[in-house]
């Protein structure tokens, strides 16, 4: 724990959900990315954060960390789709396992997120301003 | 008489140096050494918190303006740090010269 250790405090919480935004856009961007049956399919990447402890009982914890970005399933969806130049003999391509709707509710939680982070910052910032300007309009 | 709040400001502000600690006897002397040290070399540290979180947050907005910058948030949030630790060392620099120059304004 520094000085005003509450806006750094945050600020681990504003990288963490930029960094699931980054995430949450590159899922976006390869939602419909054909790959042949041979390899794997484009494979979605979820975000793994831990809390970054205290460091003794009475002290604050220090944030959160991204410890690790996991993927989805390499098998993805199987999908007939003969005229697709990667179609295998059969026909077949993968299509990455990505549902639009819970990328679109996981995009949402972490805007939300990182606004309240945000906000914290904000109000952090005031309440370190109010102590420093104590006695002053004496 | 040395005030040994202002000596140690004024010492560190222009060379953003380690500051050295003015140990006048009346300073040892009057309250005990320990609490003299202590808030001297609190100062001290205060000082070269400021001097860290102004270069942190200058060589942050480098970053932001050749584009190198991948967190915004970094920048914002060091510049917000600097400016609190900024204000919070003129405050303490300002209590220190006012008592001092009430002191100096005392009628014999």
């Amino acid at each position: 724990m520094s000085i005003f250790s509450a806006i750094t405090t945050s600020g681990t919480g504003l990288s963490t959900f930029r960094t699931w935004i980054d995430v949450i856009a590159n899922n976006m961007a390869n939602i419909n990315t054909v790959k042949p049956t041979s390899g794997a399919a484009f494979q979605a990447q979820y975000v793994q954060a831990e809390d970054i402890a205290a460091g003794a009982p009475d002290q604050a914890g220090g944030g959160v960390r991204v410890t690790a970005l996991p993927l989805s399933s390499a098998e993805g969806r199987l999908t007939y789709q003969p005229s697709n130049p990667l179609a295998d003999a059969r026909g077949y391509v993968r299509l990455p396992d990505i549902d639009m709707a819970e990328q679109m509710g996981n995009l949402i939680m972490a805007q939300r997120a990182f606004q309240a982070n945000a906000a914290v910052v904000d109000r952090a910032r005031e309440t370190y301003l109010d102590a420093i300007n104590i006695g002053k309009n004496h | 008489m040395t005030l040994p709040a202002i000596g140690a400001v004024s010492a560190a502000l222009p060379t953003l140096a380690p500051a050295t600690v003015l140990s006048g006897p009346d300073a040892t002397a009057s309250a005990g050494a320990s609490t003299s040290a202590g808030f001297a070399s609190m100062l001290e540290k205060g000082i070269n918190a400021v001097s860290s979180a102004q270069s942190k947050a200058d060589n942050l907005a480098v970053q932001a303006a050749t584009g190198d910058l991948t967190d915004i948030h970094d920048y914002t949030i060091a510049a917000a740090q600097a400016e609190l630790v900024t204000q919070l060392a003129t405050t303490i620099r300002t209590k220190g010269v006012d008592a001092f120059n009430q002191i100096m304004g005392m009628q014999a």
